[in-house]
């Protein structure tokens, strides 16, 4: 187990336009780890960003095959370009479109200013955009992402762990049932888009993070840790609204808290 | 007995059609906002646009307008409808149920014939069987009009199709031509837009996507309906007809801005 960590000073969280109580996430982990947490505005709202640039880098972002990882070649292409600047100046949820999670990363971290771009500060960004990982051959819709800085899926909540197998079986065999349908069904074993759980849901999604920037492995074997990388969504919904902790990982969130104790104390 | 009808020759007749429709085509050769392709997206774009006072008009290739609106999927003609959508049903008159919780279903027929009469009332100008060649360029790269020609000039045999098109000027053009997209395509033909094609991309939530896209793709030209889909690469799975009337509305909006801006 890792001992020498590096002190944090802050972690900032980025909040979405989604409903979600990002202020108890924000005290849960203050209190869980003892590291100052700020909330912030929206990211783009928050830093001075040049919505041109960061649109064509989002547009490249996109990706069209799930089994390619060339993304978009769509780098000067007026119309996505457009459209992804008017997303981000309008700071709406975009539906349909899956990106690249590395890239989405590095395109964020471009206007994070340097006097925050340490390891000594984390940043949590929340996004209304669905982003995917590579792995396997294919594209994976994913509820987070760490890095720096790290992301968190809101669209990713909903999308990415699989539902129940029923569900699916009967979509398939009605394309025309509106997913809201569906989901308005299945709701007690899936989660919802404007769904009061989520707020559970991104607490553990957050610790992961936390986990991940001090040099932790960020996921879990345990099914009812908090911290279990769930696939689907009942197993997802299971750890996180049970709200526990497993021995590991409350000991690992306890060396973290001392860490950050005596750094507090050295200050 | 006398006479059901009133008198008139058959050269009063051709007269009568022929000199409206002359004096409509000059007017057409200076609108605000020309459409190509009178589907839902369409006919609902025109529809809110000549509402506003806005000189619109909408160019057809096929004799019948609606598009694909006369029918839902599998050649049934039923047409499904979701939240909030069916609120355009509630303005133009039509009946529908709903069938489960946010999802509306009407006839097709139904539905559009209403829209197309009520696009007809708010004072659209339409054009068929003419379709749509080539884009106006004007200076800064910016849409300023369209090129057209009859539908049938492009069925006659290779050697007699030496028929010149004509061209018509319009602020803002709107391709609404469902998944051909063929003013899309013309500019990227011509190296001035890039689409990514069809791609298996996140198919939930496909049609909020196409509403959420509409846009100016490119100055000058608005994407409506499913030419929104082949622009971006979005997910053809999914979308119902709310989608493509809310994309419309979208749409319009866009124009009637850029239209002020002008
Ligand atoms: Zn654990």
């Amino acid at each position: 187990m890792q001992r020498n960590l590096s002190r944090r000073n802050k972690i900032y969280i980025y909040p979405s336009a989604w409903k979600i109580e990002y202020g108890e996430i924000a005290s849960f982990l203050s209190e869980l780890t003892g590291i100052p947490v700020e909330l912030r505005n929206s990211f783009f709202d928050t830093f001075v960003i040049d919505s041109e640039k960061l649109a064509v880098d989002f547009a490249a972002a996109r990706i069209f095959d799930i089994f390619s990882t060339s993304c978009a070649a769509v780098h000067e292409s007026y119309a996505i370009t457009a459209i992804e600047k008017e997303f981000i100046t309008e700071g709406k949820p975009v539906y349909g479109v899956l990106y690249d999670a590395g890239r989405v990363a590095a395109a964020l971290r471009k206007w994070i200013p340097k006097q925050e771009r340490r390891l000594e500060t984390q940043h949590i960004v929340f996004l209304d955009r669905l982003i995917a990982t590579y792995d396997a051959e294919r594209y994976h819709a994913r509820m987070l992402y760490c890095s720096f800085p790290s992301l968190i899926s809101t669209l990713g909540m909903i999308q990415a762990p699989a539902r129940p197998k029923e569900f699916y079986i009967l979509r398939n065999s009605n394309p025309n049932i509106p997913e809201e349908v569906l989901l308005e069904q299945f709701k007690e074993k899936v989660l919802t888009y404007d769904d009061p759980r989520l707020t559970e849901v991104a607490k553990g999604l957050t610790l992961q993070t936390v986990l991940w920037t001090n040099g932790f492995e960020p996921f879990c074997k345990n099914r009812s840790c908090r911290l279990y990388n769930a696939h689907w969504q009942e197993e997802l919904i299971t750890s996180q609204m049970q709200g526990k902790i497993c021995g590991k990982h409350q000991k690992i969130i306890r060396i973290i808290k001392d860490n950050q104790n005596i750094t507090n104390k050295k200050q | 007995m006398a006479k059901l009808f009133s008198k008139a020759s058959e050269k009063d007749v051709t007269k009568a059609i022929v000199s409206q429709f002359a004096k409509d085509m000059v007017d057409f050769t200076e609108v605000d906002v020309a459409i190509i392709g009178a589907g839902p997206s369409g006919l609902q774009a025109a529809r809110d646009l000549s509402l506003s006072g806005i000189k619109t008009l909408v160019i057809e290739r096929n004799n019948y307008l609606g598009g694909g609106f006369w029918i839902g999927g599998f050649l049934m003609n039923t047409v499904t409808l979701r939240e909030p959508s069916q609120k355009i049903l509630d303005e133009i008159g039509v009946p529908y149920t709903e069938y489960t919780k946010g999802l509306y279903i009407t006839p097709g027929p139904h539905a559009c014939s209403k829209l197309i009469a009520s696009a007809c009332d708010a004072g659209v100008k339409f054009l068929n069987m003419a379709k749509f060649d080539d884009v106006v360029i004007r200076e800064k790269n910016r849409v300023g009009g369209v090129v057209i020609n009859w539908t049938p000039v492009s069925a006659l045999p290779r050697e007699i199709t030496c028929v010149d098109p004509v061209a018509l000027e319009a602020k803002v053009v709107i391709d609404a031509s469902g998944h051909d997209a063929v003013v899309v395509k013309k500019l990227e033909e011509r190296g001035l837009i890039k689409t990514p094609g069809f791609g298996a991309m996140w198919v939930e939530k496909s049609e909020d996507a196409v509403v959420e896209h509409t846009c100016e793709a490119y100055p000058g030209l608005i994407v409506t309906g499913m030419a929104v889909s082949t622009t971006f690469g979005l997910p053809r799975m999914g979308p119902t007809f709310g989608s493509m009337l809310l994309s419309g509305r979208k749409g319009a909006e866009i124009a009637k801005k850029l239209i002020k801006k002008k």
